[in-house]
């Protein structure tokens, strides 16, 4: 772990007294959990380390409201979850998609094989852009495990049991897409 | 080929064990507090770097604005002070030496106005043309005179006075007291006959 005392103390002192934010405690207990939350949407490592970083510059700017904010995990995870979202729409994910499917494959795999998963895993990422907006999302919020589904709610703005819909139908879904072999 | 569920499962537990780069909390700490001290100066110097001619702009407005203020107050409390008419704190040049030059004070005549007001300050000498200006600026402003008559409507004037006896006892006072007297006698005349034929 990352010692962030010293960065505590900094912050702390040059912002005004009346904020009253730790931001190193933030940054040490959620940036995890947002990182993986940026990461399902844009399959990137530096893209969601940027929009981590942004999450918290929106946290200093909007500080003030903070005391007021009831549930702090569900609404850095939100604010994450809309910074990549925005940030999917001015890339090509289609890159981003190609050189996660490479990641997945071991090493140890031979070449041809190594291919023949590489394209599976991307026929994977594929149909689950694809599927429908509300069912996408959920599923790949479902992919972030600290997430519950009352969470997953709140981030998404919807009842728990139409997550719980969504989620079954997305995977019941994409299991028949791939298994009539994708991309139709 | 293995089965979709595996498949999903796979990519789904990747996105799900995916691990935090190495110091990423330190470049986030970082970051925001640059963006911070950056965002507490930058809105100047953003200003004055990208835009210096909306700077000096914005500054032309705000020095027009607070002179026109402190104008608009000098005259307003000039107005105020219960009538009491300013008198020119600089008289006429008392400096013949030196009137055959234009001598204004440093500051222009702002400055001589404040001079006058101050009481304090030394008046300085002014060339005549100035302390006419001055003495005519510094004056009390008196109701305009009434405008004559225009010809038509001296002639409205005339066709309604016709100069009857009336009208001129309603303008003298001694006529229409005149009048006044000649009228009463004229009906004391009337309703009571004179007493010597009453009596015969």
């Amino acid at each position: 772990m990352t010692s962030v005392e010293g960065y505590s103390l900094a912050l702390q002192s040059s912002e005004e007294a009346a904020s009253e934010v730790d931001l190193a405690a933030l940054v040490e207990t959620y940036s995890a959990l947002l990182f993986r939350v940026a990461h399902s949407v844009l399959r990137s490592k530096t893209d969601a380390e940027d929009v981590v970083q942004d999450v918290f510059v929106r946290v200093l700017e909007h500080r003030r409201i903070l005391p007021e904010v009831r549930e702090m995990r569900v609404w850095l995870t939100r604010i994450a979850w809309n910074l990549a979202l925005d940030r999917r729409r001015r890339i090509r994910p289609d890159q981003m998609d190609e050189a996660f499917a490479r990641t997945l494959v071991a090493a140890s795999v031979p070449a041809d094989r190594a291919l023949d998963e590489t394209q599976r895993m991307s026929t994977v990422l594929r149909e689950m852009e694809r599927l429908p907006k509300a069912e996408r999302h959920v599923l790949l919020l479902s992919a972030v495990e600290e997430l519950g589904t009352a969470e997953m709610a709140m981030v998404l703005k919807k009842s728990e049991s139409a997550v719980r819909a969504l989620l079954f139908r997305a995977r019941t879904r994409l299991r028949e897409r791939l298994a009539m072999g994708g991309s139709r | 080929m293995k089965s979709p569920e595996e498949a999903i499962e796979r990519v789904l537990s990747a996105l799900r064990d995916v691990e935090t780069p190495q110091g990423m909390e330190r470049r986030i700490l970082e970051a925001a507090q640059a963006r911070t001290l950056e965002r507490k100066g930058s809105t100047v110097a953003a200003l004055l770097g990208a835009r210096p001619w909306a700077v000096a702009v914005a500054g032309v407005v705000l020095l027009s604005l607070a002179a026109s203020v402190a104008l608009h107050r000098k005259g307003h409390g000039r107005r105020e002070s219960a009538g009491v008419i300013p008198q020119p704190a600089l008289r006429a040049p008392e400096a013949p030496e030196t009137s055959g030059q234009m001598l204004i004070p440093e500051g222009g005549r702002g400055a001589l106005r404040r001079h006058g007001h101050s009481g304090k300050a030394t008046p300085e000498p002014l060339s005549p043309e100035d302390a006419l200006a001055l003495s005519e600026m510094l004056a009390p402003s008196k109701p305009a005179p009434p405008l004559p008559l225009t010809h038509q409507e001296v002639l409205l004037a005339e066709a309604v006075n016709r100069g009857g006896p009336e009208e001129l006892s309603s303008l003298r006072p001694d006529v229409r007291a005149r009048e006044m007297e000649l009228s009463k006698a004229e009906f004391h005349d009337f309703f009571e006959p004179p007493i010597a034929k009453a009596n015969e």
